[in-house]
C-alpha cells in the first residue's frame, strides 16, 4: 500500500515539473505568458476542462469511460438557453436544472452500464453523446441563443481581485472528490472496482452501485462545466455538443497519470493534467500559432504522457519481479 | 430476477418512448416534407447541414418557394458541416434518385463536382460555387464577397470612432475548412483595399466556438494592451463571444473596438442593440433558399437561367438590427 502510494506521488511530481518547464519555456518565448492577467485567463481556461476531467477521472479508475460529458455540458447550457428564450429567468430555477439535467444523464449512464450491462460504457456514452448533441440542436431551435441572467453567468465570469471565482469553486471540488478518493470507503471501492470488478463483488460491494456513482458524480461536473461555459461566453450553441471536449478531459486525466486499465490516477494529476493543457492552449494563442501546429504538439504531448506512464510501469514491475527474485 | 427484468423492460420503454418522440418531432421541424402536393416538379435541395440558423432560414425560404411556385422540394442536409462523408452519401443517394432538379450547397465542391460529373439533370449550385459544367446557375453572394462587404463597413465605423491607425485581427473558424478561408480572404481584402492594416501573422483560430474565441479575445487583449480598431470573427458565436470579452474586461482600450461577426443572426442582432457587437455581416439565406428553388423550377421546365442569381449582403448595424430581428423571426414562424 505504502509503496503503490509513493508510486502515485512520483507520478504528480513529475507532471509537476512537466508543467514547470512548459511554463518556464512560454516565459522566455512570450513576455506576456507570466502577467498576472494572463496567468487569470490560463486558471479561467482550466476550470470547464477540469470539472469534466474530474467526472472522467472517476469512470477511468473504475476502467471505463464516459465520452457524453461534452455533450452533456452543451445539453445543459442548452436547456438553460431553451428556458430563457421561453422566459424563464429565475437564475436558482435555471441552474438547478441545468444541474438535475446533467445528473439525470449521467444516472442514465451508469444505469445503462449497471441494470442493462451493456459491454462496455464507451458504446453507451458513444450514444449518449450523439443523442445529446441532436436533442441540444433540437430544445435550441439550432439557434445560439444568448440573454443569460446574471446569476447563471455569475460563476464563469466573476472574479475576485481578478482571481476567477470558478476556479476557487473548482479547487473545493477537487479537495472534495481528493478525501473522497483517498479517505472514505466508497473512495477504495472506486479503485477496487477498476483493479478487479469479480473480486470486488465477492468481496462484499456494491460494484453495481460503486459504477452508477462514478457516472452521476461525471454528470453532474459536466452540468457545472455547462454552466461556467454559458458564464465565459454568454451564449449557447447547441452545435457545441460535437466538439472533442471529452477527448481534453481524457487527455488531462491521462497527462495526470490515469490509466484506461482502471485503478490509476489522482485528482492532483488531474488538476495539473488540465493546466497543462491550458497552459499549452494559452501558449498557442498568445503566439498566433496556426491549429496545424497545435494539434501536432497536443497529440505528441498526450503519446508522450501515456509512454512515459507505460515505461514508469514497465520498471516498476521489473523492480518488483527483482524483488521477489531475490527472495526466493 | 423478476424484479430486474421488470427494470430492464421499463427503462427500454421508456428508451423506446423517447426515441419515437424524438423521431416523430424532428420529422416535423427537419421535414424532408414535400410542400406543394400535387406539383409535378420534384426538387432536392441538399444544405450543408441543418444544424444552424443560417440553414435553417434557408430551408424556410426553400419551402416558402415551394408553396408559392407549386412544386415538391425535398430538403436535406448532413448533422454538421464538417460532415463531409455524410454529404457525399446523400449527393449520391439523390443523384441515383429521380429528380427534377438538383439544389446542392456543397461543402467541398471539388468533391461534388467529380459526384455530378455527366448529370443531365439541371444542378444550380447554392451558397458555394461548383466548378463544373454540370452546374448551371449559382444562387448566393458568396463568402468571401459578404466578408469583403462587412469589412469595408467596419473600417467605415473604425474611422468614425476615432481611429487613426485601422488595425484589424482575426479570430477565425476552422483552419483548413474552405468557408473558413474565403471568409478570411474577404476579410483581408476588404480591410486592405479600404485602406486598413490586416496582421495576417495574427489571426487567431478559435474552431468557430464561443469559448475558444473568448480565449483567444484574452490573447488578444495581452498582446495588443493598446488596443486594436477592428477585431472581425468568422461567424457571430465568436463575434459575441469577443465582444462581451472585451467589455467585461474593463480595458477602455477597446471601449470604441470595432467587433464584426459574420451570419446576421438573431442573437447577434440582439447583441448589437445592446452594445457590445457592433455589426455582422449577413447573406440573406431565406432569400437564397427561396432563389434556388425557383431557378430550379426554370431549369427542370427548360427556360433559361442566369449564370449567377445574386441573393444580396446584408451588413447589419443598430440602425437596422431591430428589424431584421423582427423579419428573420416572421421567416422562422415565431
Amino acid at each position: 500500500m505504502n509503496k503503490k502510494k509513493k508510486l502515485n506521488g512520483n507520478s504528480v511530481l513529475g507532471t509537476l515539473a512537466a508543467l514547470i518547464i512548459l511554463c518556464v519555456v512560454l516565459t522566455i518565448c512570450s513576455d506576456k505568458f507570466l502577467t498576472y492577467s494572463n496567468l487569470m485567463s490560463v486558471l479561467k481556461q482550466t476550470t470547464f476542462t477540469a470539472l469534466l476531467a474530474c467526472g472522467m477521472l472517476l469512470c477511468l479508475i473504475t476502467a471505463g469511460i464516459d465520452l457524453s460529458v461534452g455533450a452533456n455540458a452543451t445539453f445543459c447550457a442548452c436547456v438553460m438557453g431553451m428556458m430563457v428564450k421561453a422566459n424563464i429567468t429565475n437564475p436558482v430555477v435555471l441552474l438547478v436544472v441545468a444541474l438535475a439535467v446533467g445528473t439525470l444523464i449521467g444516472l442514465v449512464n451508469g444505469l445503462l452500464l449497471t441494470r442493462l450491462h451493456l459491454p462496455h460504457p464507451f458504446v453507451s456514452t458513444l450514444g449518449m453523446k450523439n443523442f445529446l448533441w441532436g436533442a441540444s440542436l433540437l430544445v435550441t431551435g439550432s439557434q445560439m441563443i444568448s440573454g443569460f441572467p446574471k446569476g447563471v453567468t455569475w460563476l464563469g465570469s466573476a472574479t475576485v481581485g481578478g482571481f476567477p471565482v470558478s476556479f476557487i469553486v473548482l479547487i473545493v471540488i477537487y479537495i472534495i472528490m481528493h478525501i473522497l478518493l483517498t479517505r472514505t470507503a466508497l473512495g477504495r471501492s472506486i479503485y477496487c472496482a477498476g483493479g478487479n470488478m469479480e473480486a470486488t463483488r465477492l468481496s462484499g460491494i456494491n460494484s453495481a452501485n460503486v459504477l452508477t456513482f462514478c457516472y452521476v458524480v461525471s454528470g453532474f461536473m459536466a452540468a457545472l462545466a455547462g454552466i461556467v461555459s454559458v458564464g465565459r461566453s454568454g451564449i449557447c450553441n447547441g452545435a457545441n455538443a460535437i466538439q472533442p471536449y471529452d477527448t481534453d478531459a481524457i487527455a488531462s486525466c491521462v497527462i495526470g497519470g490515469a490509466s484506461f486499465m482502471g485503478g490509476k490516477g489522482t485528482m492532483a494529476g488531474t488538476l495539473i493534467g488540465a493546466l497543462v493543457i491550458a497552459v499549452l492552449r494559452n501558449g498557442f494563442t498568445l503566439m498566433a500559432i496556426d491549429s496545424s501546429i497545435q494539434n501536432m504538439v497536443l497529440g505528441l504531448v498526450i503519446i508522450g504522457a501515456v509512454l512515459l506512464d507505460v515505461t514508469r510501469e514497465s520498471l516498476a514491475a521489473k523492480a518488483r519481479r527483482k524483488e521477489a527474485a531475490a527472495k526466493a | 430476477m423478476l424484479k430486474k427484468r421488470l427494470m430492464a423492460m421499463l427503462m427500454a420503454g421508456v428508451l423506446a418512448t423517447t426515441l419515437t418522440a424524438c423521431g416523430g418531432s424532428s420529422s416535423d421541424n427537419n421535414g424532408s416534407g414535400s410542400a406543394g402536393e400535387d406539383g409535378d416538379i420534384k426538387i432536392r435541395f441538399i444544405m450543408k447541414t441543418l444544424a444552424s440558423e443560417h440553414w435553417q432560414l434557408m430551408k424556410a425560404g426553400a419551402e416558402a418557394a415551394a408553396e408559392d411556385l407549386g412544386v415538391a422540394v425535398d430538403i436535406t442536409g448532413p448533422p454538421s458541416e464538417t460532415s463531409y462523408d455524410e454529404q457525399q452519401n446523400q449527393i449520391e443517394t439523390a443523384l441515383a434518385s429521380d429528380y427534377d432538379a438538383y439544389c446542392i450547397a456543397p461543402l467541398q465542391s471539388d468533391l461534388v463536382a467529380n459526384l455530378i460529373a455527366g448529370q443531365t439533370t439541371p444542378i444550380i449550385a447554392v451558397d458555394t460555387d461548383i466548378d463544373a459544367p454540370e452546374v448551371i446557375s449559382f444562387v448566393g453572394t458568396g463568402n468571401e464577397n459578404a466578408a469583403k462587404a462587412g469589412a469595408e463597413a467596419a473600417v467605415e465605423l473604425a474611422k468614425e470612432a476615432g481611429w487613426e491607425e485601422i488595425t484589424c485581427i482575426e479570430i477565425a473558424g476552422v483552419q483548413g475548412d474552405a468557408t473558413n478561408t474565403a471568409r478570411m480572404t474577404g476579410y483581408q481584402k476588404g480591410i486592405e483595399e479600404s485602406g486598413g492594416t490586416f496582421l495576417a501573422d495574427e489571426v487567431q483560430y478559435a474552431d468557430a466556438v464561443a469559448d475558444k474565441a473568448v480565449n483567444a479575445m484574452e490573447a488578444i487583449m495581452q498582446t495588443h494592451p493598446e488596443g486594436v480598431a477592428i477585431i472581425c470573427a468568422n461567424n457571430d458565436d465568436m463575434a459575441v463571444a469577443a465582444a462581451r470579452t472585451a467589455q467585461e474586461s474593463g480595458n477602455e482600450n477597446y471601449a470604441n473596438t470595432i467587433f464584426l461577426g459574420f451570419d446576421g443572426q438573431i442573437t447577434a442582432c440582439q447583441s448589437i442593440l445592446d452594445g457590445q457587437l457592433t455589426l455582422t455581416a449577413a447573406q440573406q439565406a431565406y432569400e437564397m433558399g427561396y432563389m434556388a428553388v425557383e431557378t430550379a423550377k426554370k431549369a427542370a421546365e427548360g427556360e433559361e437561367v442566369d449564370e449567377v442569381v445574386d441573393s444580396g449582403t446584408e451588413i447589419v448595424t443598430e440602425d437596422n438590427a431591430q428589424e431584421r430581428i423582427d423579419r428573420l423571426n416572421g421567416y422562422l414562424g415565431e
